[in-house]
């Protein structure tokens, strides 16, 4: 198992405080935000793999930072995280590209285990897309490197 | 509540009727009068005309009678002369021929000293003995030329009148007795109608003409004709006897009045006949029109009653869905909140677990303790949590939110709450549950609602001991389930009513009679159907069509 770089988004900084901790203790990378502004931010200036989203957020809220990192890094994995009955605020995110979504509170193995299954579907889809282009360069080699 | 409504509906049933009656009646009776009334002022206006008529060409008849008897005598007395008529033979000659003409009783021939030098009559001896000198008739006539007396018994105490006439040179008067039965007989046929009467009286009021129905004494309110007019004059009096119409007018110089009389009320008996029917005709109609606009109202107003009720029955439930799901919203609110603080109280206990494990576990005095500790935090965390999220179920139910619904898990669940109730009225449950049954997009909550009246009724029908069976099945469109009771059956005439609402077999009190028609709109609204059979005694079978897939609405 790779490491992969983790966002946590939340406006509830004591759960993302020690959400942070948790998951850095089991030795991946984690960074936490508490809004989808410093979230936007922070995917522009990082390369995060995965980021775990809430949903329900003062300002600019969880679907519309969703929009706005798909635009950014079409590639970044996106789980939603929901304290709100809405289960279709989750359902609409993925709609709009989440992998998935959770409902809080959740167990700890359960995200960890959601996390890892959306870097590597991240990870199938960049091997895919390294694949297409090594088809494409065999198909037509740049010029004077063969 | 019930009372005032109960008010409310006998207060609008009266003030119906009583525009209704009031339009339909007051014009009928309004007609009737008015033309009863512009009848009968036609009718005596009409009968007036004729009196008047009939005076004015009487009067002519009498004033050419009277006329006629003086020019008789004035004839006699330049024909003959004095000195031929008061020979006695002389004079009996020509009352000979006159009386073939006039109505003349006797005649008399008078010196101008007052005594009779001829005289031809009944009454020879008496009129002989008599001096007329002195007489007020003859000093009257010695003055004016004639003489037309009142009517009087006289000597001979039968009803007369005479009349005289002097000769030119007043040196002797020619007198004669008029017959009166004659001089009546031609007043009295002036008269109109059966019960009418015609006669003349002088200006002190003593009648001078015998009327229709014998002697006749003027009453104080006739007396009251008796003012002098000119013309002829209809008017209309009451007297202790009834009503009468009078027409007048004075003759002979005035000395005389001639009156026509008219029984008003008799004359129009025919009209009151035909009144008292057309009366009895309105009555009849207005019973006819009191009672027909009673059974409309009555009819009108009880279905108003009965839209009424059922309006306010569909408000009731729709008040009750509004407040269960306004219940729904501030659970998901409160469970919304609740969760946030779950989540965190579940990562801290998480995050001590984590630091727990790295110690060492003698060298902490309690390590057993502190991990016990967190295992129970956490177990309450799970166990709040399963609370909140079933209230967020609850509200995504009570919402009308359709979501995808396993039927069969549905049935399970609903006989569940019903488990004691079978058990206590000994009813045996059968279920032959399809296990492909598709899972369909549909209101739970709703669904099971209609599961459970349908199953109540089956219980209720029942009482005890018996069977209801639950089958499921589908067909291409729809998934199918039936219930089958072994209850007392719903009679043919009541079949086709079952869904209506308020329709209800059960002892009032017991049965709102609105399960069945909620569990079938329910169904309709969900786009399903819903179908019973039933036979008397054999039980009753609901079978309900949901469709699988849901129409877009």
């Amino acid at each position: 198992m790779e490491d992969f770089k983790v966002l946590i988004v939340d406006d509830e900084k004591e759960f993302l405080e020690t959400i942070v901790k948790r998951l850095q203790k089991r030795n991946l990378y984690v960074e936490g935000v508490d809004s989808g502004e410093k979230a936007v931010e922070s995917i522009t200036r990082g390369n995060f793999d995965v980021v775990l989203l809430d949903v329900k957020m003062p300002g600019m809220d969880g679907v519309e930072t969703l929009r706005e990192i798909k635009k950014l890094k079409p590639l970044t994995e996106v789980v939603m995280l929901t304290g709100h009955a809405s289960v279709e605020s989750g359902i609409e995110g993925m709609k709009l590209g989440a992998f998935d979504y959770l409902m809080k509170p959740m167990e700890l193995e359960q995200l960890f285990e959601k996390l890892k299954d959306a870097y590597e579907k991240r990870r199938l889809q960049e091997l895919r897309i390294e694949e297409a282009k090594v088809r494409h360069t065999m198909m037509f080699p740049p010029r004077g490197s063969a | 509540m019930m009372k005032k409504r109960a008010e409310y509906y006998r207060k609008l049933r009266r003030n119906i009727i009583i525009v209704t009656l009031a339009v339909a009646l007051v014009p009928l009776v309004v007609l009737s009068w008015s033309a009863s009334r512009n009848y009968q002022k036609y009718y005596k206006e009409n009968i007036s005309s004729g009196m008047m008529r009939m005076v004015e060409n009487r009067k002519d008849v009498i004033n050419f009678f009277l006329a006629e008897q003086k020019s008789f005598l004035s004839i006699i007395a330049e024909l003959y002369g004095f000195n031929y008529l008061k020979e006695q033979e002389n004079l009996e000659e020509i009352f000979k021929t006159l009386q073939k003409k006039a109505a003349l009783v006797d005649i008399g021939v008078i010196n101008r000293n007052g005594r009779h030098t001829a005289y031809v009559g009944p009454y020879k001896q008496i009129v002989f003995d008599k001096n007329y000198r002195e007489e007020d008739w003859f000093k009257h006539v010695m003055v004016k030329g004639t003489y037309i007396s009142d009517v009087f018994l006289g000597y001979r105490n039968i009803p007369h009148f005479i009349i005289a006439i002097a000769a030119p040179q007043r040196e002797w008067v020619l007198r004669a007795t008029i017959d009166s039965e004659m001089f009546d007989s031609l007043v009295k046929s002036a008269h109109i109608g059966v019960k009418g009467d015609a006669f003349i009286v002088n200006s002190k009021g003593v009648l001078q003409t015998v009327g229709r129905f014998g002697t006749y004494q003027l009453s104080p309110e006739e007396r009251r004709l008796l003012y002098f007019h000119q013309g002829t004059k209809v008017e209309e009096l009451e007297t202790s006897t009834g009503k009468y119409l009078y027409a007048t007018s004075w003759i002979k110089d005035n000395e005389w009045i001639f009156v026509v009389k008219f029984d008003t009320k008799s004359e129009l008996l025919p009209f009151f006949k035909a009144r008292r029917i057309e009366q009895w005709i309105i009555l009849f109609a207005s019973l006819l029109i009191i009672t027909s606009a009673m059974l409309v109202v009555n009819f009108l107003v009880n279905k108003i009653e009965k839209a009424d009720r059922l309006k306010a029955a569909y408000d009731e439930q729709l008040i009750h869905t509004e407040k269960i799901a306004a219940i729904g919203r501030l659970a998901a609110g409160v469970a919304h909140e609740v969760n946030n603080p779950l989540a965190v109280i579940n990562e801290k206990a998480g995050w001590m677990q984590d630091l727990l494990s790295e110690e060492d576990r003698d060298k902490i005095k309690n390590y057993p303790e502190f991990e016990d500790a967190i295992k129970k935090i956490k177990l309450h965390v799970e166990r709040a949590r399963k609370v909140t999220h079933r209230l967020l179920g609850f509200s995504r139910r009570v919402e009308g939110e359709k979501e995808i619904v396993n039927i069969n898990q549905l049935i399970k669940e609903t006989v569940s709450f019903l488990e004691k109730e079978l058990l206590y009225h000994k009813i045996e449950l059968i279920t032959e549950l399809d296990e492909y049954l598709p899972a369909i997009s549909t209101n739970s909550s709703e669904v099971q609602q209609v599961f459970l009246n349908i199953l109540n009724n089956g219980i209720d029908a029942i009482g005890t001991g018996g069977s209801i069976k639950i089958m499921t099945t589908s067909d291409p469109e729809n998934v199918v389930v039936s219930f089958c009771d072994t209850g007392h059956g719903i009679p043919d005439d009541f079949i086709d009513k079952v869904f209506d609402p308020f329709f209800t077999t059960k002892k009032v009190g017991k049965g709102t009679g609105l399960g069945l028609s909620v569990s079938y709109n329910i169904i309709k609204k969900l786009g399903g159907d819903i179908k019973v059979s039933s036979k008397v005694g054999d039980g009753t079978t609901f079978t309900i069509f949901l469709p699988k897939k849901s129409k877009k609405v």
